[in-house]
């Protein structure tokens, strides 16, 4: 018997040296031309992408697979999306970027400055014709839905909907990202904005009805950068944040029971995320590859995941994720919006939700 | 003269230091923030003028700076007394570690108070079994200005106590002792001989305090997020993601670096006058 011990050794070492093996070990192309790409991003030798911060939407899983796969690392940075506009336009003469990720109104003003380079991925036919550039200067990837996240250890009773955390037993409890420095902030404007009966020509309501959450108290803190460690330690008893989020702290942090994730009973948004290839990139095959790699099905399970959704709906989602996700029929209270629209009004509506909500 | 030369040679690499990595970034700075849209304008400078909310940070961010001043120099004052008067190892050892707070970067004190004073903090669970109160409201105040004071002088009373250290050490005990023979009374040879001794020292302490909390910015951003209103946060909303505004980012940093040197200015001036 000892044989078949040293023999299946052998062999797990044997798969260990091959999937370590960078160059020239793809077997089966995810897609035609794959190795041909591949061999010429090799010799780019490194792949600079912007804004995919590693513990947001699953990021770090990507850069493992595609290190794993093709043997090349990617350097990122964390700017913000608005941030990573302007350090493009600055670097427009001698660009540093391969690839910029952004909330998707960003994608738009990204061509808009001419930043980007119209590039198609696999699959890019499936993506939906709202949520891409038609040149493909931008492209959605992945989408977040605006949810509560609830620590029970706190809340004795789960708020329902926006209009319930008015209540003065949710005192200082709320917290949420500051609509000025987030995307997923100005995504919650929006999204109490058709809650309570506003829309994008109107983001009245949803201002008004942030001032007074603020107002009564509710509001323990606005938030930009370490809200998921701070919602994991026990500090916030409801956080305002998109759905992979909560299922991360619910099931990958494993709080499991003491997390509720509710979709507010008036209604949500999704929000899509998007990316670009960057004009005059210096590692042209090597962002091709990465794009390409992103949108295949494989790159796109990888975001589910970390229960991040994917923009392709036809991706099978691995079994240990899809019976965490709500029900959908929860979801269909979370709409899709005009974000291209959005992205024209973003500005006067954070000005908006600083004078109301912090100014007075 | 030769020498002359070989002293400048010596200093040339911080010159070059200084140059480029805070003259050159301040004419950036001062040069953007004329701008609006790649037009010349002063509007950048005008919306401290129009936004309450900018006029309720700078407020706010001077209020902050004051109180911490304040209560920095007084308890550093003491405590620096207390630590030049020990001796032997404690002495070493304290002086040994006064300095580390000082290294610590914003987000490590930011997490260290959630540690401490947060919902789930060590001192807030204690006292909420104590006492009855609610930890969600007693923890509340911590993400306010009244919270970043408490935080802030973790850092700031290290640098007074460092600052005072020295006065302390250098100060002529003689003097005391002849003013004592020639009969002052205690509050004489405090008032007319100890303080103008160590005054130079508290004054130049206390404009550090003020500036250091003035332009501080990563334990704010780490404890409280954005929602606090002081000038240093409401410049970071205009540098990422959604109001991205680089000009009004630039003037708002103008102004504060302004408003901090002419106020350190007219106390030093107000103050100076007393030796």
């Amino acid at each position: 018997m000892r044989w078949v011990k040293v023999l299946a050794v052998i062999a797990v070492l044997f798969g260990a040296f091959c999937s370590a093996a960078p160059a020239g070990a793809i077997e089966q192309e995810l897609y035609p031309g794959e190795k041909e790409l591949h061999e010429a991003a090799l010799k780019e030798g490194a792949l600079y992408s912007y804004d995919t911060g590693p513990t947001w939407a699953n990021w770090q899983g990507l850069f493992d697979a595609f290190k794993q796969r093709y043997g090349i690392e990617v350097t990122w940075n964390d700017l913000g999306s608005g941030a990573t506009v302007v350090r493009l336009e600055k670097e427009n003469n001698n660009p540093q970027a391969d690839t910029a990720y952004y909330f998707m109104p960003f994608g738009a003003l990204a061509k808009e400055k001419g930043v980007t380079e119209g590039f198609k991925p696999v699959n890019f036919d499936k993506i939906p014709d709202l949520l891409k550039d038609p040149e493909g200067h931008w492209f959605s990837i992945h989408k977040g839905t605006v949810v509560f996240v609830v620590n029970k250890n706190y809340v004795k009773e789960t708020p329902k909907g926006w209009k319930d955390l008015l209540d003065p037993k949710y005192s200082k409890n709320v917290v949420y990202l500051d609509p000025r420095t987030a995307g997923i902030g100005y995504a919650i404007v929006i999204a109490t904005s058709y809650a309570m009966g506003g829309d994008l020509d109107n983001m009245d309501p949803g201002i008004d009805y942030l001032a007074q959450l603020q107002k009564v108290g509710n509001v323990r803190m606005i938030e930009k950068t370490t809200e998921y460690d701070k919602f994991i330690k026990g500090e916030i008893p409801i956080w305002i944040t998109y759905d992979w989020n909560a299922y991360r702290a619910k099931y990958i942090a494993g709080l499991g029971d003491a997390v509720d994730i509710v979709i507010p009973e008036e209604g949500t948004i999704t929000s899509p995320y998007a990316i670009s290839m960057v004009k005059g990139a210096p590692h042209p095959n090597a962002a091709k590859l990465w794009l390409n790699f992103i949108m295949s099905g494989e790159g796109q399970k990888i975001f589910a995941k970390g229960f991040v959704r994917p923009i392709l709906t036809d991706v099978e989602l691995p079994s240990e994720v899809v019976d965490k996700f709500l029900p959908a029929s929860d979801y269909e209270r979370a709409m899709d919006v005009d974000w291209v629209k959005a992205q024209q009004v973003q500005d006067k509506a954070a000005e908006l939700w600083g004078s109301k909500v912090l100014g007075d | 003269m030769r020498r002359n030369i070989f002293l400048y040679l010596l200093l040339l690499p911080l010159f070059l230091v200084l140059l480029l990595f805070l003259a050159w970034p301040m004419v950036l700075v001062l040069w953007e923030s004329f701008f609006v849209e790649g037009k010349p304008s002063l509007s950048n400078y005008m919306s401290m003028f129009t936004s309450k909310l900018y006029r309720e940070s700078l407020r706010t961010s001077i209020t902050l700076s004051l109180t911490t001043t304040v209560i920095g120099t007084l308890c550093g004052i003491p405590l620096s007394y207390a630590l030049y008067r020990s001796g032997g190892r404690l002495k070493a050892l304290m002086l040994s570690i006064t300095p580390v707070p000082l290294t610590f970067s914003g987000l490590v004190v930011g997490f260290a108070f959630i540690i401490l004073l947060g919902a789930s903090g060590f001192i807030t669970l204690l006292l909420s079994k104590a006492f009855d109160i609610n930890p969600l409201e007693f923890s509340s105040f911590l993400f306010t200005w009244k919270g970043l004071v408490v935080a802030y002088l973790y850092f700031l009373i290290p640098r007074m106590i460092l600052t005072m250290i020295s006065a302390w050490s250098k100060a002529d005990w003689s003097l005391i002792e002849a003013a004592a023979s020639l009969g002052a009374s205690r509050w004489m040879t405090l008032h007319k001989v100890l303080l103008p001794m160590l005054w130079p020292a508290v004054l130049a302490g206390s404009s550090l305090l003020f500036a250091v909390s003035m332009g501080a910015f990563g334990t704010a951003f780490a404890l409280t997020g954005t929602g606090v209103k002081i000038l240093p946060l409401v410049i970071y909303t205009h540098v990422s993601e959604v109001s991205v505004d680089i000009g009004r980012a630039d003037a708002l940093a103008i102004i504060l670096a302004l408003v901090t040197t002419v106020l350190i200015l007219i106390y030093e001036r107000a103050f100076a006058a007393r030796r």
